[in-house]
């Protein structure tokens, strides 16, 4: 700014020195100034002397004016370079960030790779390796909707459902519906086994409401299955127990068999008949302990305690309870 | 043993195949194991058959226990038979519970109680069906062994498999019976006849085995691409367009397998006035019967072979989902 002032003030006639006081003073004591400007020139300006002194201050005039804006320039400048320089400080704090963040998930992903026991390093992951990732994270997702029970996929005319069943822990069968949803939802082919029964069921929700029709027939399949369940337990494990055949139909809503019950070293046959009357239970409704007439009267009361397990434990498990109690059952 | 049972068991033996003899003997378990292991299985199979005959003389049995060697025949060769299909009308009122002691019960009681003289065995199997035989007699006759009627029946289904070696006069007490131990009302047939139970059964059950594999995302049609580049497909869209009429009637899966299909005609002759072939105005009778071992595939392929122009008629092609093989065509 200064060389400024002077380079327009060499053009006019005053003396340099005064260019430099007006410079620096920036406006403060400008008369004090104009006045040793006049003082010193003096001399030079006796003649023509209101003229000259115009000039001379219209010249200061500008000249003041160019420092004002000069200065106005020169605030402007640094205001510009500071937000310049706190813009800059905070690039470079996020780019700070980032790479803190990119080596983060660089990390996690070398832990991936590690555990799975791949060596490969993750800056080069090849489209292979995405792809292999996708198709996992897609198979994962498949087993988690085969662990709700009931999946589907579209066909081209319709969808094909398939309701898998399990019984306390234990996967059992998995049974197919294939529907067609041309014009009004139909079953073109199923594998439900023919005692359950899905006329009635896809009469009464097929059509209306297929979300409670997949509900009620999961409900009735998986309580056959585990109807099913029970009474293949019982026969493996526990058929030194039963005496004679177990009795049962296809739907497993009927069970009737005998077992021992032993009290005080001799043993007495009970008589049991199982009534599942809800299709979408696993547990009987009705059950009826029966045991012969030379039976003590103290066994009576074990048959009601039984008939009571019957109705809320498992069979397996019942039959598991009596031989962990041991014979004694006096 | 009565020299009767003795002869039937003779003549059931011989109807055996050789190689399966020893496994039913074996399944049929009247002759001790000891016993069979002296019957040398690879001489002939009239000296096989004649040594299993003189055996089971020896050994004091009856009619009943004989009639289960014939039953385990008809479960491995069921196709032997003709089966017909019957639909049970239920009551609602029938027990939730099937019982099948009290179902043999009931049916014991019915038949006894009206013919006296009858053969009766039960068998159940693996896949819950219950295989009745009964052997007909008369008050004053002993059953007729060698023409037994055998019934199917699958609990909690409304179905029947019904096989009677002659079409007698006791068919309705057979009906009788079977609707008063499975608590229906009434029995309808449904004019479906073959040989092949387990395709009957496939078919009234619309079950199918298969599913799994059908359920995978099924590709375009498309005829296959030629191998060799010097054979040229003229007519592939006709092609294409009759695999999709074809699955478009039959599915993709396989087709139970029916021997025949039967139409009969009760329609007016329509002919030329001056032809003058009947004078009576009524109907003009006639039976039409497409018969081959596995008709379903044959009739499938007609159009594909282009033995017949595409599309077929709709009488062939409503029988896998009616389900039936008997038509009787009126006058509309």
């Amino acid at each position: 700014l200064q060389q400024q002032e002077e380079g327009s003030l060499r053009k006019s006639a005053l003396c340099i020195h005064v260019a430099t006081s007006l410079g620096v003073e920036c406006g403060q004591g400008r008369l004090t100034s104009a006045l040793l400007l006049t003082g010193e020139q003096q001399g030079k300006m006796e003649k023509g002397d209101v003229n000259a002194w115009d000039g001379v201050l219209a010249h200061l005039e500008t000249l003041e004016m160019r420092a004002h804006e000069a200065a106005m320039k020169q605030q402007e400048k640094e205001l510009h370079q500071e937000k310049l320089a706190r813009l800059k400080a905070r690039v470079k704090e996020l780019r700070l960030q980032r790479d803190e963040l990119r080596a983060k998930v660089d990390l996690q992903e070398k832990k991936q790779l590690e555990k799975e026991g791949a060596m490969s390093d993750p800056a080069q992951a090849s489209p292979k390796t995405v792809l292999q990732w996708k198709i996992k994270s897609l198979q994962g997702m498949l087993q988690v909707f085969y662990v709700t029970g009931i999946s589907g996929k579209l066909t081209r005319q319709g969808v094909c459902f398939c309701i898998s069943t399990a019984y306390e822990g234990t996967y059992l069968d998995s049974y197919y519906l294939d529907l067609l949803t041309k014009s009004e939802v139909q079953i073109y082919r199923h594998s439900v086994p023919s005692f359950i029964p899905l006329e009635q069921i896809a009469k009464q929700y097929l059509q209306t409401d297929i979300r409670r029709f997949l509900s009620v027939l999961s409900d009735h399949l998986n309580a056959y299955v585990g109807r099913r369940y029970q009474a293949d337990q019982l026969q493996e494990h526990f058929s030194d127990q039963i005496k004679g055949t177990l009795q049962r139909n296809s739907l497993c809503n009927l069970l009737i068999f005998n077992y021992n019950v032993s009290s005080k070293s001799k043993t007495f046959p009970f008589n049991v008949r199982l009534l599942y009357g809800d299709l979408c239970r696993s547990l009987p409704t009705e059950v009826i302990v029966s045991c012969t007439s030379d039976t003590p009267a103290s066994l009576t009361e074990t048959a009601t305690a039984h008939s009571d397990l019957f109705h809320h434990v498992p069979l397996h498990k019942a039959f598991r309870s009596f031989s962990s109690t041991g014979e004694t059952m006096d | 043993m009565d020299a009767a049972v003795a002869e039937y068991i003779r003549r059931t033996v011989q109807k055996i195949p050789r190689s399966e003899i020893k496994v039913m003997l074996q399944k049929w378990g009247f002759l001790p194991e000891q016993q069979l292991q002296t019957i040398n299985f690879d001489q002939l199979k009239r000296n096989i058959v004649r040594d299993v005959f003189l055996l089971c003389e020896k050994i004091p049995g009856n009619i009943k226990e004989a009639a289960v060697l014939d039953m385990i025949y008809n479960h491995a060769y069921p196709n032997k038979r003709t089966w017909e299909v019957y639909h049970l009308i239920a009551t609602g009122k029938e027990s939730e519970y099937f019982d099948i002691i009290d179902f043999k019960k009931k049916i014991k009681r019915k038949l006894r109680s009206s013919l006296g003289n009858v053969t009766i065995n039960f068998r159940e199997y693996e896949d819950n069906a219950v295989w009745i035989r009964i052997a007909w007699g008369a008050p004053y006759r002993k059953p007729n062994q060698y023409k037994p009627s055998y019934v199917v029946y699958h609990s909690y289904t409304p179905y029947v498999f019904i096989s009677s070696s002659v079409h007698s006069s006791n068919f309705p007490l057979l009906c009788q019976a079977l609707l008063a131990a499975t608590g229906s009302h009434d029995m309808r047939a449904m004019q479906l006849q073959g040989h092949c139970l387990n395709s009957l059964k496939d078919t009234v059950f619309k079950r199918d085995k298969n599913i799994q594999t059908y359920s995978e995302p099924l590709q375009e049609y498309s005829v296959e691409p030629e191998s060799d580049l010097r054979l040229v497909q003229e007519n592939r869209k006709t092609q294409q367009k009759i695999q999709r009429m074809n699955q478009q009637f039959f599915g993709d899966g396989p087709l139970p397998k029916l021997e025949y299909a039967q139409y009969k005609l009760e329609t007016m002759f329509k002919s030329n006035p001056k032809q003058d072939v009947l004078h009576q105005k009524e109907p003009f009778r006639c039976l039409v019967k497409f018969s081959s071992p596995d008709l379903l595939e044959s009739v499938k392929s007609l159009a594909a072979t282009s033995m017949v122009d595409a599309p077929l008629s709709p009488l062939l092609t409503s029988i896998p989902c009616r389900p039936r093989n008997l038509f009787r065509i009126k006058e509309k």
